[in-house]
């Protein structure tokens, strides 16, 4: 299959009508449509799956409502009609395939889908086809069901992701959708409606049973597990409803919130720097109490330098009044030696009597002496004073209070301009969520919050339902293998009923496990060699599907690499989709939206290089920080054949024009 | 010389001066502000003339309760106080402290840390 042309009218931001040609040549298969956030990129994706299967989807894969389909400022002006066109070949075949609705003549402004009237018109080499034809033409070139591998939005890569984590609802959903595609449901219904024959076979034996003697009591634990299976399958289908109603109301949040993310996101930081604000002005407080009990003690600092002028005059002073004051006692040792010596009048060494001449000259010194000790008055005392004078100086010093001031100093600038800082901050954001309903949104974040936990827990009991009912179903085969050994039993009609509803379940139940074996298998081969083929991890042997269809990477050993990153995840999950892709229908165009979301350069290399060699066609709806077209496409710019460019008018109408790399 | 004051003052208006510094809440008790004053005065080795007017407001016992203040304008002006008595300069000291920490509070916060540098670059 490939597509030929695109013509959409209307078509959510493409106002008026926008044309697309994609590209036919087998060598040059690579389309690329450039378009930066919220200018319809997703939209044109839409336009092709509406096109073909008359349904776009949205976040959380919900329908988007004919009347949000069509263009604002178109609706604005009057305009309810929305159409798209699709010319394409398959099988040999030329198709044109026309898709229109238009609001209903009574109806002045559509609220709901039934408020349009829609047409479908395919020609097949220029014949028309009947109108109850026309989807099933369209399903066997391209199935509705694997169009989310081949139309498909790179934000869902993640939802892949989850199929890894085991026990996971979502993977279970989407393994669920999996199996549906290749077709596994058809026999997962054969057993239900199985199932359900059993059961009421069963219920039929019991009765029949109870009417024969000595079987009563085996007909009334029957009735009993039959009851019980009844209940717990109510049971079940409740919890499903309210699992269902659950998820949808928290999806509703969900959306409603990411709407809102960014006045929430807004609100949170009001919260964040409000505290911030709080803890700035705690920290300038205490700054303040301590600058100013630090200013309590600085005027010592004040003192301390002139005063230390004056101590080291003081400790001058004092020490020559100390040396003074060791001469003095010198002094006076010498008077009382000398007169020791006049006393005595011999000689203290050898005992002779002093001659006279010698006692003169000790006399003469003497006075000498006694002269120059009597002349110190007044330095004692001084000594005493400046001494005095310097303990009581030296008590006064400083507190090096400079150098906390200019500390604390600093820490006050920096906490006013970041309270500054915050205070404007505040402001900005308080004008941001100005005229939105915060408590409103705060409350929706609480029952979302609510709703997950309540997923949470009805997802427990389903569990656990769902293990009592098997439970039953064993003690139901046991008792019926019991009923089957008694002879009475077996003779009833009803008896080999169960007997053969039993047998044909576990065949299809042995034929689904079969079948999900060999899906899971060709899945698995096909992934591994995607996956080989993308990754740029040269020490790979490939990937492991699970029960669940996740995937597994294995090294060059076989084992199982346990932590990858987020970039292989988006190549494993890649692989995933182009597997399912290639066993769910034959070679076709891939378009893909966003694909390259956490990959790097070589990464991105790689599926560039690779999926334009297993797609008749490959287009890519790229956002400018996804590629950039002057390096990133180097390497298969000879296999480009259109390049577009999304260009915005207005917030709700953009178009579409012809590029050049 | 006369006896030593127990109170001690300022002039009228260094008083009312020191009372919007305190309510600026630069200092936590105007006590505080009083003998940075005259720290600043005695830094400054100015010799402040008498005040007029005096508005006493302060014990001397809570001033200066261990005489450093006492001590250290008897050490630092000597002179001085061959025609006053140690509180009484103290007073005309913390009067121009006053006055001077006002002047800069006028201009803006005072900024304690440039007066430390300053006095530090008088001195070497």
């Amino acid at each position: 299959m490939k597509l030929h042309k695109l013509t959409a009218m209307n078509f959510m931001p493409y106002k008026g009508e926008t044309a697309v040609d994609f590209p036919t040549d087998d060598t040059r298969n690579v389309m690329i449509v450039f378009g930066d956030n919220m200018r319809g990129k997703t939209s044109l994706l839409n336009a092709i799956r509406w096109a073909f299967y008359g349904r776009a989807i949205g976040r959380h894969s919900r329908a988007i409502q004919l009347q949000d389909i069509v263009n604002r400022e178109a609706a604005l002006e009057d305009d309810w009609k929305v159409q798209v066109f699709v010319q394409f070949e398959a099988n040999g075949h030329s198709y044109d395939l026309r898709r229109s609705a238009t609001r209903r003549t009574h109806v002045a402004t559509p609220q709901r889908p039934e408020d349009f009237s829609t047409t479908v018109q395919l020609t097949i080499d220029g014949v028309p086809t009947s109108g109850d034809q026309v989807e099933t033409e369209i399903n066997q070139i391209a199935p509705e069901q694997v169009s989310r591998f081949f139309l498909f939005d790179g934000e869902l890569l993640q939802e892949y992701e989850s199929l890894l984590v085991e026990g996971s609802d979502q993977g279970r959903q989407i393994k669920e959708a999996i199996e549906h595609v290749l077709g596994v449901p058809s026999l997962i219904h054969g057993r239900t409606e199985l199932g359900a024959i059993l059961k009421a076979a069963t219920k039929q034996q019991s009765r029949d049973l109870s009417h024969i003697q000595g079987l009563e009591k085996q007909a009334e634990r029957q009735q009993d597990l039959t009851a019980r299976q009844d209940t717990h399958e109510r049971d079940l289908a409740k919890l499903q409803d309210r699992l269902n109603s659950t998820r949808a109301e928290r999806e509703r949040l969900d959306d409603d919130l990411d709407a809102a993310a960014s006045i929430l996101a807004a609100k949170g930081r009001i919260d964040g720097l409000k505290q911030q604000k709080n803890s700035l002005e705690e920290l300038q407080k205490r700054k303040t109490v301590e600058r100013r009990s630090l200013l309590a003690q600085a005027w010592l600092d004040l003192l301390d330098s002139r005063l230390q002028i004056k101590r080291d005059l003081l400790q001058n002073r004092q020490t020559v009044l100390m040396e003074g004051w060791k001469r003095q006692g010198q002094l006076q040792t010498k008077v009382d030696a000398l007169k020791g010596l006049l006393t005595t009048g011999s000689c203290p060494t050898c005992g002779q009597d002093m001659a006279n001449h010698r006692r003169d000259e000790i006399g003469l010194a003497l006075g000498t002496l006694q002269a120059e000790l009597n002349s110190d008055g007044g330095e004692h005392a001084e000594l005493q004073a400046v001494s005095a004078q310097l303990a009581a100086l030296s008590k006064i010093r400083g507190v090096n209070a400079r150098d906390r001031l200019a500390e604390i100093d600093r820490d006050r600038k920096k906490a006013e301009v970041d309270l500054q800082r915050s205070e404007n901050e505040i402001e900005r954001l308080k004008e941001e969520v100005a005229g939105h309903d915060t408590a409103e949104l705060a409350r929706k974040r609480v029952l979302q919050q609510e709703a997950l936990k309540e997923e949470g827990r009805l997802q427990t009991n389903i569990l656990t339902v769902r293990k009592e009912i098997e439970q039953v179903r064993e003690e139901l085969a046991v008792a019926q293998k019991a009923i089957e050994g008694l002879a009475s039993a077996r003779s009833q009609k009803s008896t080999l009923k169960v007997s053969i509803a039993t047998d044909l379940e576990r065949t299809f139940t042995a034929s689904i496990e079969r079948l999900r074996d060999k899906l899971r298998t060709k899945v698995e081969a096909l992934a591994s060699d995607a996956f080989l083929h993308m990754t740029t991890q040269k020490g790979y042997r490939g990937l492991e599907i699970n029960t669940n269809y996740g995937l597994t990477i294995l090294d060059k050993a076989g084992r199982k690499v346990p932590l990858r990153s987020a970039g292989a995840e988006q190549i494993v999950a890649l692989s995933l989709i182009d597997g399912l892709n290639r066993t769910g229908r034959a070679i076709g165009p891939v378009v893909m939206d966003t694909p390259f979301g956490r990959l790097d350069l070589k990464h991105r290399d790689n599926i560039l290089n690779y999926l334009p060699t297993v797609t008749s066609q490959f287009v890519m709806l790229v956002h400018s920080g996804e590629i950039r077209p002057e390096t990133d496409l180097a390497t298969i710019k000879s296999k480009i054949g259109a390049v577009y460019r999304i260009v915005e008018i207005t917030p709700t109408h953009s178009k579409i024009e012809r590029a050049i790399l | 010389m006369t006896a030593d004051t127990v109170t001690v003052g300022l002039s009228k208006s260094a008083n009312e001066k020191l009372n919007e510094l305190h309510e600026l809440e630069i200092f936590s008790e105007k006590m505080d502000g009083y003998r940075f004053a005259i720290g600043l005065a005695l830094a400054h080795g100015v010799v402040p003339p008498e005040i007029s007017k005096r508005e006493t407001f302060l014990n001397v016992g809570s001033l200066d309760p261990d005489q450093s203040l006492r001590r250290s304008v008897e050490a630092l002006m000597p002179e001085q106080l061959l025609e006053t008595t140690p509180y009484r300069l103290i007073e005309r000291l913390a009067d121009w402290g006053v006055n001077e920490m006002y002047l800069q509070a006028t201009h803006g916060d005072i900024d304690f840390v440039a007066i430390f540098d300053r006095l530090g670059q008088q001195a070497s």
